[in-house]
């Protein structure tokens, strides 16, 4: 069978070196969702894809599907590098945990236009990330509110706005992932605590445009409670834990 | 399929990189084809490698003495310390005949992605070095990758109250034009950009 060409929008989540020159991508595609490619001897030097092909990179790729696995880039324009976010130490780990949550959660070549939007906006927000709000990189409100948008578009969107177990709308104490949702003090055994902030806050998270994260105004508390809805979430979900979460 | 020492060999050769199974036939056939000293040699070079091939002591290089002939040598730099994530960057650095100092050998670079962390790398190691010697100056030379970039960024904030910290330039390859060069080379390009 002849292969073929396209053009696609992708992002580059992640590039491994192999062969002697070559480097494998996982991209996350418009047209194809996740599709893995070989770059062929961007390596080296005098290689026409330069720095283009870097994890974060936004580009509008040129790929031939052949018979195997792996389709071939041919051809690379930059939409946005990124750089700001590669080089500097914090954007770069939140960048990071973003990228491992779109390799975890959307694994298929399957196309999704909202996920693609939500990297591509997360990206752009990164970029723009305020210089004085730092904590932790994996309680960074931006990179807690992308997470809880690709939960929801994945079908892990917890419930929160009332008892899972029983409908009751107050006095949720807690978030059980393997129930789905906040659960109330009768129901709340083998839940991890969950405050009326901290639900608050995953609303707002879950509610706000990605580049106002911040603006939401979540405190530290806050954030490390939605930060442990979204690993219990994965754990139950996905069975998988976020190696740059604990890195 | 031919034999099963042929097919071991052919095997064996598919777990180099780079070399699938087709190559792995070529080759196992021209072994096949050579005299037999000549196939023993060369399985003498392998034993001989991994016999007697180890790790420098000090910078993590490739030797086959405890410390190798660059830490050895007095008349190099030794206050200086030129960091790569590879042996096979030291050759590339070698070749330049431009550096004098020493050289260290990180063994790879951080990617959380892969679960490399600071403990699997030669950092301890470097720090060190950089404790116990008079080091000056201490140039990172890791690969403008993000996981090299990242690495850089790691070393140069635990070694930049110490010691004199550099990073190897980024920018044009020499003997390239400027209208094949990708957008962030030639923007790394512009803001390096130097007095003359």
């Amino acid at each position: 069978m002849r292969g073929r060409s396209y053009k696609t929008e992708a992002v580059v989540l992640r590039s491994l070196r192999f062969s002697e020159a070559d480097r494998i991508l996982h991209l996350y595609t418009l047209e194809r969702g996740r599709v893995g490619a070989i770059a062929k001897g961007i390596r080296k030097t005098k290689s026409r894809f330069g720095a283009r092909l870097e994890p974060l990179s936004h580009v509008e790729l040129m790929l031939h599907e052949g018979s195997g696995e792996l389709q071939t880039v041919t051809g690379v324009d930059l939409i946005h590098s990124h750089r700001v976010s590669r080089e500097d130490p914090y954007r770069l780990n939140v960048g990071l945990i973003g990228l491992e949550a779109m390799l975890r959660l959307f694994g298929e070549p399957e196309a999704n236009e909202r996920a693609f939007t939500a990297l591509t906006r997360f990206l752009d927000a990164l970029d723009e990330l305020p210089d004085g709000e730092r904590t932790r990189p994996a309680e960074d409100a931006l990179v807690l509110s992308f997470q809880l948008k690709l939960l929801w578009l994945s079908g892990y969107l917890p419930h929160l706005t009332s008892c899972i177990e029983c409908g009751a709308t107050d006095d949720l104490v807690g978030f059980s992932a393997r129930a789905g949702g906040a659960v109330c003090r009768l129901h709340r055994a083998g839940s991890i605590g969950l405050t009326s902030e901290g639900m608050a806050g995953i609303e707002a998270l879950l509610s706000t445009p990605l580049a106002d994260a911040h603006a939401a105004g979540l405190g530290d508390r806050d954030r490390r409670e939605a930060l442990a809805v979204i690993t219990t979430s994965y754990e139950e979900h996905g069975g998988f834990r976020m190696r740059t979460v604990s890195a | 399929m031919f034999s099963p020492s042929v097919d071991n060999l052919v095997n064996q050769l598919t777990r180099l990189p780079g070399v699938g199974s087709r190559t792995a036939q070529r080759l196992a056939f021209h072994i096949l084809q050579r005299p037999k000293d000549e196939a023993l040699a060369l399985a003498s070079a392998l034993e001989e490698v991994k016999e007697r091939v180890r790790f420098c002591r000090e910078c993590g290089n490739l030797t086959e003495e405890e410390v190798c002939v660059i830490c050895l040598d007095q008349r190099r730099d030794h206050t200086t310390i030129c960091v790569v994530e590879q042996p096979v960057d030291v050759i590339s650095l070698e070749r330049t005949h431009e550096y004098r100092g020493l050289y260290h050998v990180l063994g790879g670079a951080l990617s959380p992605l892969d679960g490399v962390e600071p403990s699997d790398l030669r950092i301890d190691e470097l720090m060190r070095r950089v404790e116990q010697n008079d080091v000056r100056e201490i140039v990172l030379a890791t690969n403008p990758t993000m996981t090299g970039e990242a690495t850089a960024a790691f070393l140069a904030d635990r070694l930049r109250d110490r010691v004199r910290v550099t990073r190897l330039a980024s920018g044009l390859p020499v003997g390239g034009d400027l209208e094949y060069a990708d957008e962030v080379t030639l923007g790394r390009a512009l803001s390096g950009r130097r007095e003359m």
